[in-house]
């Protein structure tokens, strides 16, 4: 079985939800991860972020659509950390 | 549902629109209804019910006018800025939270823009229909509901006075002057 562990954004996004409240968002649909961002450029309107998700099982699909609704845009995605786990662990 | 509005009042920084709808519509329904008060004692009308009539109707009025007002001009002005956010993000915004606060914030505005000058209203008349009602009260209907406006003008200046960090006693006395002036205002055209 495919996990994902750690996936690495870059997001355009309005300046509110401020950076601490998007990251939240984000923690709050993913229980167990840990968020990061980092603010990259600041616009009149926009900011660029690299936003770094970690932890054991994410879910991609969560996570991006978590980013739309709170009115980010993915640019990129920059980085993916993966494991593939044997059938009899995830039993485990 | 309260977790999202306080979500949606987050993102788009309308606590400050909406504290300012509730102290200006408010102070709209209380200085009416302070006029209508004078303007009744100064007639020397005593029946009630045309009292009550009159008021309520100012109420309802001020009601749908806030109502109404507030809805149309916020709507006009949260699609512009979505419509400006959408260009810088170069993107659709319209199933997000800045598109799903683009249509509730006008509704909650407007809801508190009519609500305010309505309840104030019925609450400075509210000796009145207590009169009304055969509840006996120490005073006169019309005095005592004269005394609840300058009460409720002095509450929402302490309001102001106090969101706006200065003395909230001179924010009260502010308030009460403006209404003592309307109605000295009032009186002097009665004398006309």
């Amino acid at each position: 079985m495919i996990r994902i562990k750690k996936i690495v954004f870059d997001v355009l996004k309005p300046h509110r939800p401020t950076g601490l409240e998007f990251a939240s968002a984000i923690a709050e649909r993913c229980p167990g991860s840990v968020v990061n961002l980092n603010v990259e450029a600041v616009d009149q309107n926009t900011e660029s972020v690299l936003l770094r998700v970690e932890g054991e099982s994410l879910d991609f699909d969560t996570i991006s659509n978590t980013i739309l609704e709170l009115g980010g845009s993915i640019h990129s995605v920059d980085e993916v950390e993966v494991i593939h786990l044997p059938d009899s662990s995830v039993a485990e | 549902m309260f977790d999202r509005i306080r979500a949606f009042l987050g993102i788009t920084g309308a606590h400050g629109i909406l504290r300012r709808y509730l102290v200006v519509n408010g102070f709209d329904g209380a200085l009416t209804m302070l006029g209508l008060v004078v303007g009744f004692y100064l007639s020397g009308t005593t029946d009630l019910r045309v009292i009550i009539g009159a008021c309520v109707g100012a109420a309802v009025a001020l009601a749908v006018s806030g109502f109404s007002s507030a809805y149309i001009s916020e709507t006009a002005e949260k699609q512009k800025e979505l419509r400006e956010l959408e260009q810088a993000m170069i993107h659709d915004l319209g199933e997000s939270i800045h598109g799903r606060a683009s249509r509730l914030l006008p509704v909650l505005v407007a809801l508190v823009n009519g609500m305010s000058p309505f309840i104030i209203s019925l609450l400075i008349i509210s000796p009145i229909l207590a009169a009304y009602l055969s509840i006996d009260l120490p005073v006169a209907p019309l005095e005592a509901a004269f005394v609840v406006a300058l009460g409720v003008l002095f509450t929402l200046g302490i309001y102001l006075g106090t969101i706006s960090g200065i003395s909230w006693f001179w924010a009260g006395m502010r308030a009460l002057m403006i209404a003592l002036v309307t109605s000295v205002i009032i009186v002097g055209l009665n004398l006309l």
